[in-house]
């Protein structure tokens, strides 16, 4: 019994809101569904050997709710039409340990699942209008190198992961 | 024109609001690639202009190619690359 909307996207002001793995799960589930999978993403305290104190993401809201839309209509294309999808991105200054995404499937058998949530979470990774900025213990702060999503020289596709 | 430049990621390090007001010679999006370019050049961050290069353009809902006409609002952003997650 899949809903009206089988597709939840969501960006949540860090200083607002949390985001809420049990929430995606729940979104997900259905009686006909005997997979679910879920992704956490989370600040972790290092990178490039360097400490990592804190994360801070920018998003362009408008157009990740856009994109985070076709990109779970692409996924639904692959692997449903039996699907459900969710995917909510914080924004805001995060600690370490915070919660930066949430990503998660629902489908009638786990492979569809597993494969339906990699598949999301990769584009959001790689497509969305999302920037992070490290935040190091000794005080420097850096914006990540990131994917290009289509720059001026001809040809290039916006859709090129990186 | 006088386009409506929203600005992220490493961008905002350069200007104190969001958003910057750029004169641009031209309709395309392109044009307003080269103006915000010589803009920051103006401004001494010829560093940047790699990244301008990399950087795609967009309105509120969709990616703009430099081939495309500057929205009619006059409203825009310059999205550096991405990395989400």
């Amino acid at each position: 019994m899949i809903g009206s909307d089988p597709i939840h996207c969501s960006v949540l002001a860090i200083d607002q809101a949390t985001l809420d793995p049990a929430a995606a799960l729940t979104f997900v589930s259905d009686p006909a569904f005997g997979g679910l999978d879920l992704f956490v993403g989370k600040v972790r305290s290092h990178n490039q050997g360097r400490e990592v104190v804190g994360v801070s993401y920018d998003i362009h809201r408008s157009l990740a709710l856009t994109v985070f839309r076709q990109f779970a209509d692409e996924v639904r294309g692959q692997f449903g039409p039996r699907i459900k999808l969710y995917v909510a991105h914080a924004c805001g200054r995060l600690g370490i340990g915070e919660i930066a995404v949430v990503v998660a499937a629902g489908t009638p058998h786990r492979d569809q699942a597993f494969g339906a949530c990699r598949a999301l979470i990769e584009a959001v990774k790689h497509r969305a209008p999302i920037w992070k900025q490290e935040h190091f213990a000794d005080g420097d702060s850096a914006w990540s190198e990131g994917c290009a999503l289509c720059g001026e020289e001809p040809g290039q596709k916006m859709s090129d992961p990186c | 024109m006088i386009v409506q430049l929203a600005l992220f990621g490493a961008f905002r390090d350069l200007h104190r609001e969001p958003t910057l007001l750029l004169e641009v010679s031209g309709d395309t999006v392109s044009a307003v690639r080269a103006s915000f370019a010589a803009h920051l050049l103006g401004q001494g961050h010829a560093e940047r202009s790699a990244l301008i290069r990399a950087s795609a353009f967009a309105s509120d809902q969709a990616l703009l190619h430099d081939t495309e006409a500057i929205p009619a609002d006059g409203r825009l952003a310059i999205l550096p690359p991405v990395s989400g997650g």
